[in-house]
């Protein structure tokens, strides 16, 4: 966005690799990797980069965007849209992205029961007005048990050429490190937080006084997560507008976890098929070479996956057996793999997933498999 | 992430123009959004270019044009996207490319890059005829409106309206093109002046970009071209702040032209809306077309999975503005490259690495992580995810790290090898050349396209059955998603801020079906059978001309002793009737199958015997290592027509060895000289001349021009010709060569020389027509001088079969294929060539493609009917297939040539056998 590209320019001087505003992003995604949030909802999310960013953490499960500028989210929200790639491997975890037009003076319902929410470079776009309800939104309706805002320090700009007066055209205050920190504190004693201060972008060596080019304060909520009864208390209507709704194919969803199982199941059987036909094979055939020196060649990381299958059918080799073209493998057999247990947890399911798309011995206790279909 | 887009689309909506393909000027790319693309390259451009489509295609290919197949049946050819095999008619499979061998780990490093092929034989790219010119600013108070100007081709091409109506029956067709309506009366095209000079693009954008107020929110922005939906105050100046100096800049946007909504200069731009509103409907990008991958019918079996989805594109045509649209397929597998290599070793231990190398290299694969594709170029196997690569920043980092780092992705194999893409090498502006590459790991990346297709033929079968269309299926499809768009009001919205709307149905109009065409034999004639085959009548009736087979060898392996000796008792009962003189032949025993057998005694043999006639090879299993070794011997060091049948393809039913039999000496005779089945042809003296190329699958191959012409008027006589090309050499000095060569030898036989000759040159995209047009045209004229008084008149055609024009007919209100000889020659035509779509086959399965012949030259003053109904014969003359084919047989035999040379020989084959189509 313009506000991240010109504060490059600004600082083209005084360098910050990687850019500031990426520094910024990544403080996010570090929060989130240490405290696993499920929830995660970005004000003023802009052009979703850091949306973009935290699909990836995969501890998030439902992650939200507001913008009072509904054309930069509608420009850049197809990058939030799950890629071809998701559907062919799709996540064990849900994950839903949606994106909201409205502002952040605005209480809806819709971004109530998240976990964090990040304020990124957002407070200082806000009217004096807004500024003010801002803390009630935010801390006592939303109430997630982590804030993050992060807003310009003022001290910096001495050392930014250029900047005369605000960082951005659009900024309506920049704050020094007292007023950030007395209005963070305020608001956290108000509303029953914590806060601790950080930032990013180091001062030059010899002007640590100065502070971090942008300062951060993160807010930890100090009582209970609320219960569900006092959240519907807050009774609000809808005022925000969805302008994007997001669903990634996910194992959660039984389409593709039926997908994921079947083909598992496909899979598995033919491994257990061909070893057992080999081993059959085997029993007539001399050896000619010496298979040792054959297996020197291969990779290491090859040689394990194929032995730890082998040595699993090995186990369980008793139970299946051959008639005439068909091969039987037992289901518990199949379900007994680590992958197929996995994906469908109890026996019970794994059959109910399996119906109808394996085919299935008369007593249905079997996988049939056609040595012929090579 | 998701690929660049080509346009900047400044709101959610508008676009930039003057970035398409081959649009000269202005090739600079908008700059790459943050956060840094995952792009573990040296060099991002090309990468990006690759990423946005521009890059090389994976060679198409896999015969699609020689047997009649529908749309369904050639949508599997796009999706498998790679050269697989062609059946000769005995039942050989012709072997795959040849694939850079790669080594063992740790006993060297994969072999270096092969010479790379810097120009396409054609330079891409070539200035399109409808590139935006933009007028110097100046005081122009008022413009009319008009067209984008196109610079007038050879051919010259008819005002519209005005096109011949010709004979043939009235057939109402339906097209795969959608009509688009401009509600608005212009599009405005601005020059925008920055003052001082602003260099950065990016820069320009934003400063006019604050300016929404005065230019509104639709916007089509290059940098300084501006085209807006609306007429503007003139003169505009606005003013700007540079951030970084606080500078005051000017920005003058002042109107250059008044364009029709219809321009051609609007195309591009228009274009890019659509893909808003594909987008906007959910579908995904992958490459240039749209995927719905949550509707994907999964093959658990083959772990493949089919996504439908649609390639769409705006295009100005004779009859205005259309949509073209087709429902199309993308094959894919569902699990990782890795996974798939894990199949492989288990299937073939010993020989993994060559294998792996065969069957990956040259497909192109999808990553999990973000929306590229990339062509596997290499196997690097000395390479691993702890290895590390250098991101933009200059930081080193492994890809295990980043993969983590950027995406999340826990790489869980530490000790795979990585792919290697190369992307197509970039012209520097210092002009150096560079090298690039681009490292996947196999664990994160998907195979796009069915891998190895000859293995397992039920494979290709169950996954054409799921990709196959009725046309009223293809119908169903097309209709859906105008549905959808009008249902959507964004969808629909995002088209109307420029005013277009779109028809809700596809575009209907009136087709012509050819007169049938009378097929001459020996001694009868007839008019065939509505679905245009005639094979009944081809092994029941003599031939024009057989060639009597006096002294021909038979060579068999010990074991298929008895084999042999059937094949020679059914050949001696159907040669009678086809009027066909078979002697006994010499038999030649081998004691085993291998290569170095046949070799061996066929090279003897030969060396010794200097009057065989042919030679005919039973080989016990399709194998391409001696199909490809009998070939070299016969067709380059021991020049002899030469036939290598499967035995398997013997085996079976006996009436199945009839039929086969009677093909194959259909097939004998053609090798040998002799001639088949003719039409007639009206024009004297005429030669025509077929021309196409085969390109290797791997870069850096020499392409290689297959050029046939005919040597006498019933069009039965051909003569051959192949060049190797190499990567940077023109085209055409090798054509004339060709031609001069052709017309020498058409003087010999007929002691004149043709009058009018009828050029088909295959293998010729849209962006290369002008370089036929402005070189190749003039070269091959040049020829002429060569002769004394010579100057014959010229027709040179380019037939396209890889188009997305679909016709449906209606008969009964069903939907069905039109008949085979079906023309359309008007409205969804070139506005900028004369062109024309010619279905000449009858698909079996499917849809029906036409075929597309663009008319580049006529100085034999033909008409345009007179083309189409020569054409049509041609498509008729194809020795191969006893029925009607998708292109005229001379393009069919230079195509078979080009491939056989390319793809089997590796070298040009011996000029004694050029005077027969011993290439069959």
């Amino acid at each position: 966005m313009d506000k991240n590209f010109q504060e490059e320019r600004l600082t083209a001087i005084i360098k910050f690799t990687p850019p500031l505003y990426k520094q910024r992003y990544q403080f996010v995604k570090d929060l989130v990797g240490k405290y696993k949030p499920k929830k995660v909802v970005d004000l003023g999310c802009a052009d979703c980069t850091l949306l973009w960013m935290l699909k990836f953490c995969s501890c998030v499960e439902v992650l939200a965007g507001l913008d009072i500028c509904a054309s930069v989210m509608k420009e850049n929200m197809h990058r939030l849209s799950p890629l071809p790639g998701d559907y062919l491997q799709p996540n064990e975890r849900s994950l839903t992205v949606t994106l909201h037009h409205g502002s952040v003076a605005h209480k809806d319902p819709c971004l109530l029961g998240f976990d964090l929410v990040t304020c990124i470079e957002l407070i200082e776009h806000l009217e004096q007005s807004e500024l003010k309800k801002f803390p009630e939104v935010v801390f006592g309706f939303m109430a997630p048990s982590i804030v993050v805002i992060s807003t310009p320090n003022s001290e910096f700009n001495s050392l930014l050429p250029g900047v005369t007066s605000f960082r951005h055209p659009d900024h309506k205050f920049e704050w020094n490190q007292a007023q950030f920190q007395s209005w963070a504190l305020e608001t956290a004693g108000r509303y029953d937080y914590s806060v601790e201060f950080t930032g990013v972008g180091h001062p030059p060596t010899g002007m640590e006084n100065v502070g971090f080019c942008t300062q951060i304060g993160v807010f930890f909520r100090k009582y209970p997560q609320t219960s569900d009864s006092a959240q519907s208390e807050k009774p609000t209507e809808a005022v925000y507008k969805t302008v994007f709704r997001a669903v990634y194919p996910s194992l959660k969803d039984e389409k593709y976890l039926q997908n994921a199982v079947v083909s598992e199941v496909i899979f598995t059987a033919q491994i257990i098929k061909r070893s057992l036909l080999d081993r059959l094979m085997s029993e007539h055939e001399e050896y000619n070479e010496d298979p040792t020196e054959r297996k020197s060649e291969f990779q290491p990381s090859i040689k394990c996956f194929s032995e730890d299958l082998e040595k699993l059918v090995a186990e369980k080799g008793v139970e299946q057996f051959v008639n005439g073209n068909t091969v039987y493998i037992p289901l518990t057999t199949i379900f007994s793999f680590p992958k197929v247990n996995q994906l469908c947890g109890t026996f019970e399911k794994f059959c109910k997933l399996i119906a109808g798309k394996v085919t299935l011995s008369s007593d249905g206790s079997a996988v049939l498999v056609n040595t012929e279909h090579e | 992430m998701e690929p660049s887009r080509p346009f900047r689309l400044p709101g959610p909506g508008p676009a930039l123009p003057g970035r398409a393909r081959g649009l000269p000027g202005r090739a600079q790319l908008p700059p790459q959004p943050a956060p840094p693309a995952p792009r573990p390259s040296l060099a991002p451009l090309s990468t990006l270019l690759c990423g946005l489509g521009l890059g090389e295609r994976p060679c198409p290919s896999l015969e699609a044009g020689d047997w009649p197949l529908g749309r369904g049946a050639t949508g599997v050819v796009e999706a498998l996207a790679r050269p697989g095999p062609a059946e000769e008619e005995g039942g050989v499979a012709v072997p795959t490319c040849q694939r850079t061998r790669i080594l063992w780990r740790g006993r060297g490093d994969a072999l270096p890059a092969p010479p790379r092929r810097d120009a396409a034989v054609l330079s891409r790219g070539k200035p399109h005829t409808a590139a935006p010119s933009l007028h110097p600013p100046g005081p122009r108070p008022s413009l009319p409106p008009a067209s984008a100007p196109g610079s007038p081709p050879a051919a010259s091409r008819p005002v519209p309206g005005t096109k011949p109506a010709a004979k043939g029956t009235p057939l109402t067709v339906g097209l795969n093109s959608v009509k688009i309506h401009c509600q608005n009366d212009a599009v405005y095209q601005y020059h925008v002046t920055f003052s001082p000079e602003v260099e950065c693009r990016s820069t320009r954008f934003a400063m006019l970009k604050e300016h929404r107020a005065v230019t509104g929110d639709v916007t089509a922005f290059d940098g300084s071209i501006l085209y807006l939906p609306i007429l503007l105050p003139q003169p505009v100046s606005v003013k700007a702040q540079r951030r970084s100096s606080g500078e005051e800049i000017t920005i003058t946007i002042q109107i250059t032209k008044v364009l029709e909504p219809s321009s051609d200069l609007c195309i591009p731009f228009y274009n890019v809306v659509f893909r808003r509103v594909m987008r906007t409907l959910d579908m995904k990008l992958v490459r240039r077309n749209f995927f719905e991958p949550s509707q994907a019918t999964i093959l658990q079996h083959y772990r493949l999975q089919i996504w439908p989805g649609y390639s769409v594109s705006i295009r100005k045509k004779d009859g205005g503005l259309f949509l073209l649209v087709d429902a199309i397929h993308k094959v894919i597998r569902s699990d990782s490259v890795l996974n798939f290599m894990h199949t492989i070793y288990k299937q073939n231990v010993s020989s993994f690495q060559d294998e792996c190398t065969k069957q990956l290299v040259g497909n192109v694969v999808i990553t999990r992580y973000n929306n590229r594709t990339y062509r596997i170029d290499d196997i690097d196997w000395n390479k691993t995810p702890r290895d590390s690569f250098t991101l933009a920043s200059g930081e080193e980092i492994t890809f295990m790290d980043y993969y983590s780092k950027a995406y999340g992705i826990t790489i869980r194999e530490l000790d795979q090898p990585l792919l290697v893409h190369r992307p197509r090498e970039k012209q520097m502006p210092d002009g150096k050349r560079r090298m690039d590459m681009v490292l996947l790991v196999p664990e994160l990346t998907f195979m796009t396209g069915v891998p190895d297709i000859r293995k397992d033929s039920r494979l290709v079968k169950d996954v054409m059955r799921e990709m196959l269309q009725s046309p009223r299926q293809h119908y169903v499809r097309l209709t859906s998603l105008l549905r959808r768009i009008s249902d959507s009001p964004e969808a629909s919205g995002e088209l109307m801020r420029w005013g277009l709307s779109l028809d809700p149905d596809i575009h209907r109009t009136q087709g012509r079906v050819l007169p049938a065409e009378r097929i001459n034999l020996r001694q009868s004639s007839f008019i065939p059978a509505e679905d245009l085959t005639w094979n009944k009548e081809v092994t029941r009736e003599a031939s024009i001309s057989a060639i009597a087979v006096n002294y021909w060898l038979l060579v068999y392996p010990k074991r298929l002793q008895g084999l042999a000796k059937d094949l020679v008792a059914t050949m001696e009962s159907v040669c009678g009737p086809i009027g066909m003189h078979i002697s006994r032949p010499a038999l030649v025993e081998l004691k085993d199958d291998r290569i170095e057998s046949y070799a061996k005694t066929i090279r003897s043999v030969l060396g010794s015997e200097d009057k065989v006639q042919l030679l005919l090879c039973i080989i016990s299993s399709s194998r391409e290592d001696l199909y490809a070794a009998i070939k070299k011997l016969c067709c380059v060091q021991l020049p002899v027509p030469s036939q290598v049948i499967n035995a398997q393809s013997l085996m079976g039913q006996s009436g199945k060895m009839r039929s086969v039999v009677q093909k194959v000496l259909l097939q004998m005779n053609c090798k040998l000289g002799g001639e088949l089945w003719g039409v007639d042809i009206p024009l004297k003296q005429l030669m025509v001349v077929g021309m196409d190329i085969y390109h290797g699958c791997s870069k850096g191959m020499r392409s290689v021009i297959g050029f046939v012409a005919s040597m006498n008027h019933v069009l039965t006589k051909w003569y051959s010709r192949v060049v190797f090309q190499m990567p940077h050499q023109e085209i055409a000095d090798s054509l004339r060569l060709c031609l001069a060569d052709a017309l020498q030898r058409f003087h010999e036989m007929n002691h004149c020389l043709p009058k009018k000759i009828v050029v088909y040159r295959d293998g010729v995209s849209d962006s290369q027509l002008d370089t036929v047009l402005k070189y190749e045209i003039p070269q091959m004229q040049k020829c002429f001088d060569t002769f004394e008084n010579y100057q014959p008149s010229m027709v040179v055609m380019v037939v396209q079969k890889q188009i997305s024009t679909n016709f449906y007919a209606f008969t009964a209100e069903q939907f069905t294929s039109p008949p085979p000889g079906t023309v359309i020659d008007h409205t969804v035509t070139s506005s900028d060539w004369q062109d024309f779509f010619l279905l000449a086959h009858r698909s079996r399965q499917g849809c029906s493609i036409p075929t597309r012949y663009i008319c580049l030259l006529n100085t034999a003053n033909l008409s345009c009917e007179h083309l189409q109904r020569l054409t049509f014969k041609l498509c008729h003359l194809y020795w191969n297939w006893p029925g009607t084919v998708r292109v005229p047989a001379p393009c069919k035999y230079a195509h078979k040539l080009a491939f056989l040379s390319g793809q089997v020989l590796h070298h040009e084959p011996s000029a004694q056998l050029c005077d027969k189509l011993f290439f069959l």
